[in-house]
């Protein structure tokens, strides 16, 4: 909590110097120089939300102001190295971020410091090695990817969800026909959710953990057991993929071992009371992927086997998604140059159930979000500065649903401003449902240079 | 199409008299080809856009990367965007096809680390904000058009053919933003020095011209000016060659989705 006060106090000295200061490197920047590829690049965003509903678990106001500083370092060293390193501050006037740096970010909040990505790469022909943190996307689909397992997931604002970097090495070869990549992870890094003493307005329903008959909020959370440091413990992907096997198609295969990085929670009683502890099992997946086009349709799809090794503590599934998007050309819309849309339907299928009485639930609750669902967006671009984006998602299994807009503006390439909603609907126990507080109006303001 | 490697070497043209001349306008267009397109090219570029006052509002610094692939010489093309910073890593690669095949295009964005195949339909879209569509990046293809030698003129003091080209497959006809292109092309180094491109409703929309020619290779020649005005908005892109490098081997892996993803070098 100290960490939560300091920040809300320094909020608004931090704002206004880093503000001056990335003006005048605007200003700077507009100047006539050289350009050159080794200057890093800034992007600092600041958001805030308005939200409708009054209620939160932490007792906090019905705003949130958060801002997010990152710098870009990155190009080539002579014809075979290159690096990418991504330092970055952010801070929030919640509580979704906790002081000091972290490297490796395996805390239950956001590090205000950290490095987003740093990587160091050598490539030759045939080969490259990539050694550092880093993000990868091996996922061909828009919503969401059953086979992207690599990096753990931030969800602490579930509507601005993002990729964690992790500590890898990456090797990959092109043969003729193919092209092979291999990860290995040797430490955990879990995905932040939403636990008890963090305020994301995230309501667990009583019936969405079926196991244990009784309200979340009546577990007395005991803590997280993360997998040791061990090399038994660690992860690994492999990709293989081909863009000339077939004409015209993309096609996938990966495997993955490691440990879900959401996590299950496990309930044991202790006297009256009964404890919860996030344990986060571990497993393997078989995946596949395609993208290809039929004329102005691109089409893809992706889907995986998911294998818990422990069957206890959670189901094996199947999941998948399949896509298409199109892009119109000056549509008979007025004022809009281009309409580009996504839609998409993701599905499950439970193979092995884990049994009725088992002590762990809650696996539904990040790492399955779609059982059943439609997903889709529209986005209308009235000039190379101006959109508006329409999206939403409805689940049939759960009845949940998720709408949101979001209209942008760039002033100029330094300045881009936008003003979104998001709306949260369905049952208690549905995966947006327990998002239903999370009712708001937000506006951003991002600076480049 | 207004190549890069003819757009950068685009180059401007004359207007003339009638054809005949004995040479058509295929020979003339394979013959340009020859000469000017190379096995490896890089090349960057800063382009600046105006809008209909003459202001520049815009500026952007790309990178590309060209090969011809080895077994049918079709071309690949990997674009990167240096700055600004708002698009910075965004990246385009082409793999061109033969005439009765879709070419192959993907795009990086660096925000979700995602490479996306996109479908042709977005061709005759403006390239992130400038005047140029993305089918004005592709190479040339001269088995999807038909070329006549429609005249000759003088441009600048140089004696140039013109050539009309028009989409002759399918589609070409259904993907294409233009119903022709005529082009300027100097009899003396075959080098595109101005293309005019027709709408689909047969009305001039833009105009490209090529300056500063500089014989870089052999007899292959480029531009280090160009500049490409739509005349219905009135703005206009233009682009500044600030390095080009040819006939350095590029690595096949440059050209594939990881090589899309990779930081690109500096200068």
């Amino acid at each position: 909590m100290s960490a939560k006060v300091s920040l809300r106090s320094n909020l608004h000295k931090i704002a206004p110097a880093t503000l001056a200061l990335l003006l005048h490197a605007i200003g700077a920047s507009a100047e006539e120089r050289p350009w050159s590829a080794h200057r890093p690049s800034i992007t600092w965003t600041t958001d805030w939300f308005a939200y409708l509903d009054e209620s939160t678990l932490g007792g906090g106001d019905q705003h949130l102001v958060r801002s997010d500083l990152q710098f870009l370092f990155e190009g080539v060293v002579g014809d075979h190295f290159n690096y990418s390193i991504v330092p970055q501050l952010r801070i929030d006037s919640g509580d979704h971020s906790e002081s000091g740096f972290a490297f490796l970010e395996d805390g239950k909040r956001r590090p205000v410091a950290t490095f987003r990505e740093a990587s160091l790469g050598w490539s030759s022909n045939a080969f490259e090695l990539s050694i550092g943190k880093q993000i990868f996307n091996w996922g061909v689909a828009d919503a969401w990817s059953p086979i992207d397992d690599l990096n753990p997931w931030d969800y602490l604002d579930v509507p601005t969800a993002e990729r964690i970097g992790v500590p890898a090495i990456s090797i990959y070869h092109l043969s003729e026909k193919f092209e092979i990549q291999g990860v290995w992870q040797p430490f955990f890094t879990p995905s932040r959710i939403p636990l008890p003493g963090i305020d994301s307005r995230w309501f667990p329903d009583p019936e969405g953990f079926s196991a244990p008959a009784m309200a979340f909020s009546q577990f007395t959370f005991q803590g997280r057991d993360l997998p040791a440091t061990q090399l038994e413990n660690s992860q690994f992907g492999l990709r293989l993929s081909s863009s000339v096997l077939l004409d015209g198609w993309d096609l996938g295969a990966v495997y993955y071992r490691g440990h879900q990085s959401a996590g299950v929670f496990k309930a044991s009683p202790a006297g009256s009371a009964i404890n919860a502890v996030l344990e986060y099992p571990r497993y393997q997946e078989f995946g596949l992927s395609f993208a290809t086009v039929f004329g102005p349709w691109q089409v893809h799809g992706e889907g995986s086997y998911h294998d818990t090794d422990e069957e206890e503590m959670d189901d094996d599934y199947i999941e998948y998604i399949i896509g298409i998007n199109r892009s119109f050309p000056d549509p008979p819309i007025p004022f809009v140059d281009e309409a580009t849309m996504v839609i998409e339907y993701a599905g499950q299928e439970v193979t092995r159930a884990k049994s009725s009485d088992s002590p762990y639930f809650g696996s539904r609750q990040f790492l399955r979000p779609f059982a059943d669902a439609l997903v889709g967006s529209l986005t209308l671009s009235f000039s190379d500065d101006t959109e508006l984006n329409l999206s939403a998602s409805h689940d049939f299994a759960d009845g949940g649903s998720y709408y949101g807009t979001d209209f942008s503006h760039k002033f100029s390439d330094h300045v881009k401003c936008s003003i979104a909603c998001d709306f949260f609907a369905g049952p208690g126990n549905s995966f947006f449902g327990k998002w239903g507080k999370n009712d708001r109006l937000s506006v951003s303001l991002t600076v480049n240079m | 199409m207004l190549s890069l490697s003819s757009l950068t070497p685009l180059a401007v043209l004359a207007l003339l008299a009638p054809a005949a001349l004995g040479i058509t306008g295929l020979e003339i267009m394979e013959e340009r080809e020859r000469r000017h397109e190379r096995s490896f090219e890089e090349s960057w570029v800063e382009m600046r856009l105006f809008d209909k006052k003459d202001r520049q509002r815009k500026s952007r610094v790309m990178v590309t990367w060209s090969m011809k692939e080895k077994t049918a010489g079709l071309d690949r093309r990997l674009i990167k965007f240096a700055a600004p910073a708002d698009i910075r890593g965004t990246g385009l690669m082409l793999w061109e096809q033969p005439s009765s095949k879709e070419d192959d295009q993907w795009l990086y964005l660096p925000a979700s680390k995602q490479v996306k195949r996109i479908a042709g339909s977005g061709k005759r879209n403006q390239f992130v904000g400038t005047d140029l569509a993305y089918e004005d990046l592709r190479p040339e293809n001269l088995a999807a058009h038909d070329y006549a030698v429609t005249g000759e003129t003088v441009l600048d003091g140089a004696r140039c053919w013109i050539v009309t080209a028009t989409p002759k497959t399918a589609r070409e006809k259904k993907n294409s933003g233009y119903s022709k292109r005529v082009l300027y092309i100097r009899q003396d180094i075959y080098f595109t020095v101005k293309v005019e491109y027709y709408g689909r409703r047969g009305k001039l929309d833009k105009v490209a011209t090529a300056e500063k020619l500089v014989k870089v290779a052999g007899r292959a020649w480029r531009s280090n000016l160009a500049t490409v005005k739509r005349l219905k908005p009135g703005t206009k892109t233009v682009l500044i060659h600030q390095k080009r490098t040819l006939d350095r081997k590029i690595e096949a892996s440059r050209f594939t989705q990881q090589g899309l993803r990779r930081p690109m070098a500096g200068r």
